[in-house]
């Protein structure tokens, strides 16, 4: 598959619905909503009737936008919804990860980096297991060990 | 094999480590936690990382993390092994590269290992410059390195 970059555009500029549609068709890129680097827009060759594939692009799209406001709808990012509770610096790792997960699917001419990645992700919040949190004592450790490792403040 | 980070390209592959059949609790524990996304709790952090075994797709996956009580330490996190592909060496070659990875941010390195885990026991007491081991509240052997 041949792709090339046909434009950037910044996140903002995705609110205008013109712009989003055409991203909607194909935006690739790696990106900080934050820091509102620019989206690469690419031309497409071979997935443009991969309409699955299509449809992750349009996530892509929207969630650049929605992900940009203060107050994200979960509703607009379907499958992804869960992302909008999350705190501001999450939901940024969630996007940059995400883009890299399209930008993969787009590669291999497949979903499942994308669908893979919003499911392993959409687990996050689950509690950890106890026993792998396990404490460390400071009273097991020796002398010479105790000495050594500082206890972090609460 | 080759050791690859884990992050939002290829995360998806974690699903293809195959989870071990009527596997004990702790080793379903683990697997669970890695394999199905409570990772990703971790993984959002700075400071995390995620490493794989890549042999044409992931056959191992580990976590590495600041250690949530000690300064100047990270720990390592869950391992685990496609049950398909144990004794060829990969836990060993995950744990190694592990550990050159927690010694690049933090002085020390802490984990854990079950007391009926004999591969991970062995690999602990002979391959790295163990300073400490213990055994935690919950039975679990922990041991300590640090960055020579």
């Amino acid at each position: 598959m041949s792709t090339a970059i046909v434009r950037t555009v910044t996140a903002s500029e995705l609110r205008d619905p013109d712009v989003l549609a055409e991203a909607g068709r194909g935006p690739i890129g790696v990106y900080d909503v934050r820091r509102q680097e620019s989206l690469v827009l690419t031309s497409r060759a071979s997935f443009d009737t991969d309409q699955r594939l299509q449809s992750c692009l349009g996530l892509l799209a929207h969630a650049v936008v929605e992900l940009s406001r203060d107050d994200p709808s979960s509703a607009a990012l379907g499958e992804a919804g869960y992302v909008a509770d999350w705190l501001p610096a999450d939901r940024a790792w969630w996007l940059r990860h995400f883009a890299e997960a399209v930008a993969a699917g787009v590669a291999e001419g497949s979903t499942e980096p994308i669908t893979g990645f919003i499911a392993f992700a959409s687990a996050a919040d689950s509690a950890v297991p106890s026993r792998l949190e396990a404490t460390i004592s400071v009273a097991s450790l020796s002398p010479a060990m105790a000495a050594k490792l500082k206890p972090k403040q609460p | 094999m080759r050791i690859v980070r884990v992050g939002g390209r290829n995360v998806w592959r974690l699903a293809h480590i195959e989870r071990t059949p009527h596997a004990s609790p702790w080793v379903a524990e683990a697997e669970e936690f890695l394999l199905e996304g409570r990772a990703a709790f971790h993984l959002r952090r700075p400071g995390t990382t995620m490493l794989a075994v890549m042999d044409e797709t992931f056959i191992a996956a580990a976590i590495l993390y600041a250690d949530p009580i000690f300064q100047d330490c990270n720990r390592l996190g869950s391992l685990a092994v496609d049950h398909r592909q144990r004794g060829r060496g990969v836990g060993r070659l995950l744990f190694a590269s592990m550990l050159t990875e927690a010694f690049l941010s933090a002085s020390y390195a802490v984990w854990l290992v079950h007391s009926d885990n004999a591969a991970m026991l062995h690999i602990s007491r002979h391959d790295p410059p163990v300073s400490h081991e213990s055994v935690d509240e919950s039975g679990y052997a922990v041991f300590f390195a640090e960055r020579t």
